[in-house]
């Protein structure tokens, strides 16, 4: 992780000062019911909620931006959003990834308009002020003839915000006061790192992102990617078709696996691969590096098992054959996809590794920015299989998450209206923390997964931070 | 499926002079016959998906068709177009494509049940031999605007589309198809529909 250090203090912490109360009187608390655990629909749709949230959730947590791979050299750069403010994300000459505001101090104009290159400084097109790659101010034209010698030059460099980088994904948060990322993360960074972490050199993206936007508010993908394990049997329930599966069937429809959430709003759903595994071996018993064997994990081509054989404890490789952690997210906007497990057309195996964030564009639009990772070593027939296998299910194009794209903007849409923004959505499906027996992984275990328990976790911690209380 | 940068290798070499030493493909000009009979093609094609007619629409496609539409970056200009081929919107074959139109054929295709409606305008033909015989390359503009629900807006996609088209049975077969959209950021919430 690199250190970093804002030139500029940090905003004030207004939520001690402000009180939680909207315009018309509601009191942020008011949005929710936690007895009844119930979530007022208002928040999908309040411009005011959403200024809140720019300054108490944008600006307080740590927020994906990217993959370290996507800037290998110095000078590589890309940019992108964090919340509604525009960043740089660079590489440095001494290979440290800074994230600056790509704002300029002079008169605010986007200073960096390609949204990838490579440059040895950044220079604004509109009255030429420069910057280095740490965003340090390097010079103005005619500086002497307008400012004389008095210039304040450590007060017009480009804002930085702190840089995490975990298993190369690339975290910032202009907080200056925040814990670490790794405190961020707490009893999450275990089953993180059992996604992302799992060779010896790592993953590396595919290419750069797929972006598009859905007239959605984008708290309605993120919490749906909290946990909302239910929705697939009936949103998705062509994928049934595929499987062979009957998805009227609790069983067959996942609904008795395990899902994790814990305490600062991040989740996963476990897979349960078992009774797969069972049918296939007629019951006989193998080891779970035999079963990795048959089914290496996503990302992760046959040639390079053995690293992760290596690297991994007997628990850990026992948890990623039997019970994977497949899907689940980050709090805020983090939607993370693990899985070998939907096959392709011919039903021969597609495993897709990708995570993707639900970045605001205002209240009711954002855009959908998604991610796809490889083992650095893995060979090109490998990433074809890659390619083929993510965008067949996943992102704009694929079958399955073209459907959440639909759902989104009804949901958003179905909040927006004086009666209907009354009604609130419905969390009462509780299945409360018990972990299976000699369960090897940290956080609050959920049996089964279509419960409601990782989403209430998430909004739990969203009106924390809303209403000041973290 | 690496013929498919190869293919668009070669219809990058249609662009100009920038490669050099690379033989440049003879050129089909308006007016001539060939000219006709593709063009009539890709209009066809047009209406049979703005006509949600897929199962026709699939017969219209070769057994080994290849489609793929990289994602793009907008890069300063001496930094190229922006396409990378290593990291796509879509990536179909056959299969994939008889299982989609499949699923919008069933009660599940939730994106596009209500079906869009959508004119797509295919113009700007541009066509060449290839050292294949009986196999064109056509390059054409694609303008789609797409309208859902009772939305007063419509969306709109752009793209040249580089495909190779191969006599086949007395017409014509799609064999290839490379998307090339205008866009970096797709303004459509999913590409449930066939470009």
């Amino acid at each position: 992780m690199s250190a970093s250090h804002p030139r500029e203090t940090s905003p004030p912490r207004n939520a001690d000062r402000l009180a939680p109360v909207l315009r018309d009187g509601t009191s942020l608390e008011d949005l929710v019911d936690r007895e009844r655990r119930e979530v007022a629909l208002r928040v999908m749709a309040d411009p005011e909620i959403y200024q809140l949230e720019l300054e108490r959730i944008w600006a307080r947590n740590w927020i994906v931006v990217g993959h370290e791979s996507e800037i290998p050299n110095p000078g590589d750069f890309v940019t992108r959003k964090v919340g509604d403010d525009p960043v740089i994300l660079v590489r440095r000459h001494d290979g440290e990834i800074e994230c600056l505001l790509n704002v300029c101090p002079h008169r605010g104009a986007t200073v960096c308009r390609a949204e990838a290159g490579n440059n040895r400084t950044f220079r604004c097109i509109y009255h030429g002020w420069v910057f280095d790659l740490d965003g340090s101010f390097r010079g103005a034209p005619f500086k002497k003839e307008l400012y004389g010698d008095g210039m304040e030059t450590s007060r017009v460099g480009l804002r930085r915000a702190r840089v995490g980088v975990r298993a190369g994904i690339v975290f910032v948060n202009w907080d200056e006061s925040a814990p670490s990322l790794d405190e961020y993360l707490e009893d999450f960074g275990y089953y993180f790192d059992l996604i992302f972490d799992r060779t010896r050199r790592g993953l590396e993206v595919l290419g750069p992102p797929q972006r598009f936007v859905i007239h959605a508010n984008w708290k309605a993908a993120a919490e749906q990617f909290a946990g909302d394990g239910y929705h697939a049997g009936q949103l998705h329930r062509f994928l049934g078709n595929l499987l062979g599966m009957n998805m009227n069937d609790a069983r067959v429809g996942q609904m008795h696996a395990p899902k994790v959430s814990t305490r600062n709003g991040h989740n996963i759903i476990c897979f349960d691969m078992r009774d797969m595994f069972n049918a296939f071996l007629g019951g006989r018993e193998v080891s779970a590096g035999e079963k990795l064997a048959m089914l290496p994990p996503p990302g992760v081509p046959r040639e390079l098992l053995h690293e992760v054989v290596e690297r991994l404890g007997e628990k850990e490789l026992t948890l990623l054959a039997d019970t994977p952690p497949a899907n689940g997210g980050m709090f805020p906007n983090v939607g993370i996809w693990n899985t070998a497990y939907n096959p392709l057309p011919d039903r021969s195996p597609a495993p897709f590794i990708s995570f993707r964030t639900y970045v605001p564009i205002g209240v009711d639009q954002m855009e959908f920015c998604m991610w796809v990772l490889v083992a650095r070593d893995a060979d090109e027939p490998y990433r074809e299989l890659i390619r083929r296998a993510t965008s067949f299910t996943q992102g704009a194009a694929g079958f399955i998450e073209g459907d959440d794209g639909e759902v989104w903007p009804a949901q958003t849409r179905g909040s927006r209206g004086y009666i209907a923004r009354q009604s609130t959505m419905k969390y009462w499906a509780l299945a409360g923390d018990h972990p299976p027996g000699g369960w090897p992984g940290s956080g609050h275990v959920h049996l089964p997964f279509s419960k409601d328990d990782s989403q209430w976790a998430w909004w739990t911690r969203y009106f924390e931070l809303m209403t000041g209380k973290a | 499926m690496q013929n498919v940068a190869n293919e668009s290798a070669l219809a990058e070499q249609t662009d100009g002079a920038r490669r050099e030493g690379a033989a440049p493909l003879r050129q089909v000009r308006f007016g001539e016959a060939v000219y006709d009979e593709v063009m009539h093609f890709l209009i066809e094609e047009a209406h049979l998906l703005d006509e949600g007619l897929f199962s026709e629409w699939i017969e219209l496609l070769a057994e080994d068709i290849a489609c793929t539409m990289p994602v793009r970056q907008s890069l300063h200009r001496t930094q190229g177009a922006g396409f990378h081929r290593s990291m796509v919107w879509m990536h179909e074959d056959m299969a994939s494509f008889r299982f989609k139109v499949q699923r919008l054929q069933s009660d599940s295709a939730f994106n596009e049940d209500p079906p869009s409606r959508m004119r797509r305008l295919v113009t700007n033909l541009r066509l060449f031999e290839t050292s294949t015989p009986g196999e064109y390359l056509a390059q054409s503009y694609l303008l789609l605007r797409r309208n859902r629900g009772d939305a007063h807006t419509t969306d709109t996609l752009s793209a040249r589309r580089d495909d190779i088209l191969r006599r086949a049975d007395g017409g014509w077969k799609l064999a290839r198809r490379t998307v090339l959209m205008d866009q970096s950021v797709l303004g459509m919430p999913n590409l449930g529909i066939f470009l």
